[in-house]
């Protein structure tokens, strides 16, 4: 039995150790936001949050997952709250077909979580390795810089956000291949 | 008689299928798409595909009721071209989704589609003296 913080609920699943943690997201608990892309850590469009982290879990272990917090898209933000990046990804309409976008989001949500004022350049090292066949970058750079922006102003932070501290600050464990 | 009611009946039975099919695929918002990963604009592009089908369903409806062998065949080929494109997209749609059901049960309609209009196209009469390619006025959907 492999117990592990799914979306903020404590969850438990009795299935095979070297299960994908991809897998059991979409087959076991049924959310399908996170989308099966090349099944071997290259394209990123099964990332999801690992206590905090941006991981590629087509190729990680559910074993490895036990007594962490794993956070998918559909627990990034709500239908009433969107999280400041989902409605920077709409108002610049980042998505084409769509396919990488949560694996897109999970990413550009954790460099922001750890780092408000990104540089361009970090930008491109967090978001390197994300495959968009439809070659949206641009978009995708511009909602990231347009939401470390907003996310800068006091006034526009939104309830619940927090601003990087020293507990929460985490160098990059290099977890993208 | 009972054969052109059911000719119309399938016809129109499948112009409803696939113009609910493409309200509801086109009813995905991109709130969605951000907060659960849904591939929205596929699902629009989707949408289209059916609106389009219905349309060639109609055009069907209208070729048995004219009795245009033709324009029929013509448009069952187009529809035909139509539902491949439709399965194919459907089938990486379900594996997005994890519906293991969806494309069985797209091919069965297109089989049950496909038998459907391979009888109805050799109902049309082919009396040698038809102005449409051998139609006689209304489709002879009981001639054989």
């Amino acid at each position: 039995m492999i117990s592990f913080q799914l979306n903020g609920e404590d969850v438990s699943v009795d299935i095979p150790a070297d299960t994908p943690l991809l897998w059991v997201i979409r087959d076991y608990f049924k959310l399908k936001g996170s989308k099966f892309g090349c099944g071997k850590g290259l394209c990123g469009a099964c990332s999801m949050h690992l206590d905090g982290d941006s991981v590629r879990t087509c190729i990680h272990p559910v074993s490895a997952v036990s007594g962490k917090s794993v956070k998918t898209i559909e627990g990034l933000g709500s239908a009433d709250n969107l999280h400041p990046l989902q409605q920077a990804w709409i108002d610049n309409n980042a998505p084409q077909c769509g396919y990488c976008q949560s694996g897109q989001l999970m990413s550009a949500s954790a460099l922001l979580a750890k780092n408000l004022s990104p540089s361009e350049e970090e930008i491109d090292n967090a978001m390197k390795g994300h495959i968009c066949r439809c070659g949206t970058y641009p978009r995708i750079k511009k909602a990231i810089t347009e939401t470390a922006k907003a996310l800068n102003s006091t006034a526009s932070r939104p309830v619940g956000y927090y601003l990087p501290t020293e507990n929460n600050v985490q160098e990059d464990k290099g977890e993208s291949p | 008689m009972i054969k052109q009611f059911f000719a119309y009946s399938f016809c129109i039975t499948n112009a409803i299928i696939f113009i609910i099919v493409g309200i509801e695929v086109a009813n995905v918002t991109v709130e969605q798409a951000a907060l659960e990963g849904m591939t929205q604009r596929v699902y629009a592009s989707i949408s289209y595909v059916d609106y389009m089908m219905t349309a060639t369903w109609i055009v069907l409806a209208i070729a048995i009721m004219q009795g245009r062998r033709d324009l029929f065949l013509g448009t069952a080929w187009f529809y035909l071209g139509l539902i491949v494109c439709d399965a194919v997209i459907s089938h990486f749609m379900s594996v997005e989704a994890n519906d293991p059901t969806f494309t069985p049960m797209l091919l069965s309609l297109m089989v049950m589609q496909s038998i459907f209009l391979y009888w109805a196209i050799g109902r049309f009469s082919t009396a040698p003296n038809s102005s449409d390619a051998g139609a006689v006025g209304k489709v002879q959907l009981s001639g054989r």
